[in-house]
């Protein structure tokens, strides 16, 4: 029944499995049984054969089986709903005279935006002031972001490119990243698979991503993985290429909270100057560290097959650092990232998952962290 | 049994209807649904009075 709401992939993925839909985007994490009643539900001719099948194959009783009917009936028609929650807005009819504009250079990559105020130039220039420069030579792009009528708008080389209320800045901050990855690979938006929300590390022949809750002291730590010799690859926004299914290195600073200041400083010469920035999210003063390996000089993408969630809780004692359930990790990966809806992206996605480890870390001491992390990178099963 | 504790019984499959939406294919085991976001967005949403154009 209802063959064409039905999952487009599945994969099994430790004790479940996942599920992808094609039509909402939506990937679904199921325990084996459920895995059963739904196989009953597409085999069955309608309800009544259904209760049969699943009383056969789960061994329940026939109440149960009928409600676990109407609700596998629920979640399809749920499920095949198309997401159509992005709001659109009207192209904005003139570009105005930019009042402030900053060149930018990575390696052989340079472009300029265009800033028409200062709060505007808060919300992207922080990331990259360390690629700065005075001399624009070639450049790959001129972004044009401005503020009108309560929005913020973005052009690319006098192209629109989209407008965002003012209080989702975190969306224009998100979408410009994307079209800075399209400016430094010279590709286009279709070729990336993912823009995860995480952090990723390499030890120079592979790659370690890292997850976590907001504000629990992920970048933190991964300054301090850095500090420790490792290639910080990306901080905050993990770009994946759909091609061949690597991390790709992006540029962008950590941004490291005041708390932090002190133990992060005694790591990094010149720290203490950085300039202190008022969070635009927070109500609190942030500093953004430059990754200490240069965008141009370095291997650019690493496979990934392990995914670290990590969790700091200074009333643990110790450090442990254990394989996890992948469903654990991935209600935290996939609700906060963008994942392609395209059909072949979803799939070398769920291939990647399949073959990824999962790991959770939780830590109260940040160099015996460090070390374990260290530890996790010559542990090949 | 009396008047009283018959009218307070409900059925198994009243209970889990009352529990919401899927709530029985979510006492069977893990029955997670993740939407990955539509637009890329960097970190997550600011808070509630951490728009700096207001």
């Amino acid at each position: 029944m209802k063959p064409e709401s039905g999952p487009v992939f599945s994969k099994r993925l430790g004790k479940s499995h996942i599920l992808w839909f094609q039509d909402s985007n939506s990937y679904i994490i199921i325990s084996n049984t459920v895995q059963q009643l739904l196989d009953c539900f597409f085999l069955a001719k309608d309800k009544s054969d259904f209760v049969q099948r699943a009383t056969e194959v789960v061994k329940i009783d026939e109440s149960l089986a009928d409600v676990y009917y109407d609700e596998l009936n629920d979640f399809l028609d749920d499920i095949s709903l198309k997401n159509n929650d992005v709001h659109t807005h009207t192209e904005p009819n003139i570009i105005p005279k930019p009042k402030i504009e900053r060149h930018y250079c990575f390696g052989k990559c340079s472009f300029s935006i265009n800033y028409s105020s200062e709060r505007l130039m808060e919300l992207i220039h922080p990331n990259l002031s360390h690629a700065h420069s005075n001399n624009l030579h070639e450049p790959k792009a001129v972004f044009d972001i401005f503020e009108s009528d309560g929005l913020l708008h973005m052009f690319k080389n006098q192209h629109y490119i989209g407008s965002y209320e003012t209080h989702k800045f975190h969306f224009l901050q998100g979408k410009f990243a994307m079209e800075l990855l399209t400016t430094l690979y010279g590709n286009t938006e279709s070729d990336w698979l993912a823009t995860f929300h995480a952090t990723t590390v390499s030890n120079g022949k592979e790659a370690i991503m890292l997850i976590g809750d907001s504000g629990n002291g992920k970048s933190t730590f991964s300054a301090l993985l850095m500090a420790s010799g490792l290639d910080l690859l990306a901080d905050d926004l993990t770009p994946m290429l759909a091609e061949d299914g690597h991390l790709y290195r992006f540029p962008s600073a950590i941004s490291i909270k005041e708390g932090a200041f002190d133990s992060i400083g005694e790591h990094f010469e010149g720290f203490a100057a950085l300039e202190t920035h008022q969070s635009q999210s927070k109500h609190i003063k942030v500093k953004y560290l430059p990754p200490t390996i240069s965008f141009e000089s370095t291997k650019r993408d690493f496979g990934c097959r392990k995914l670290v969630l990590v969790k700091y809780d200074k009333d643990t004692s110790g450090c442990e650092i254990n394989p996890c359930e992948p469903e654990k990790a991935l209600q935290i990966l996939i609700p906060d990232s963008w994942i392609s809806p395209k059909k072949e992206h979803s799939q070398t996605f769920l291939n990647w998952l399949g073959n990824l480890e999962f790991y959770e870390l939780h830590y109260s001491d940040n160099e015996i962290a460090v070390k374990k992390m260290m530890r996790l990178f010559d542990d090949n099963r | 049994m009396n008047k009283n504790s018959q009218r307070n019984q409900i059925t198994r499959k009243e209970a889990i209807k009352r529990m919401g939406k899927y709530a029985a294919l979510t006492a069977v085991g893990t029955f997670l649904i993740l939407n990955p976001q539509q637009s890329q967005a960097q970190s997550g949403p600011p808070d509630p009075g951490g728009d700096p154009f207001n």
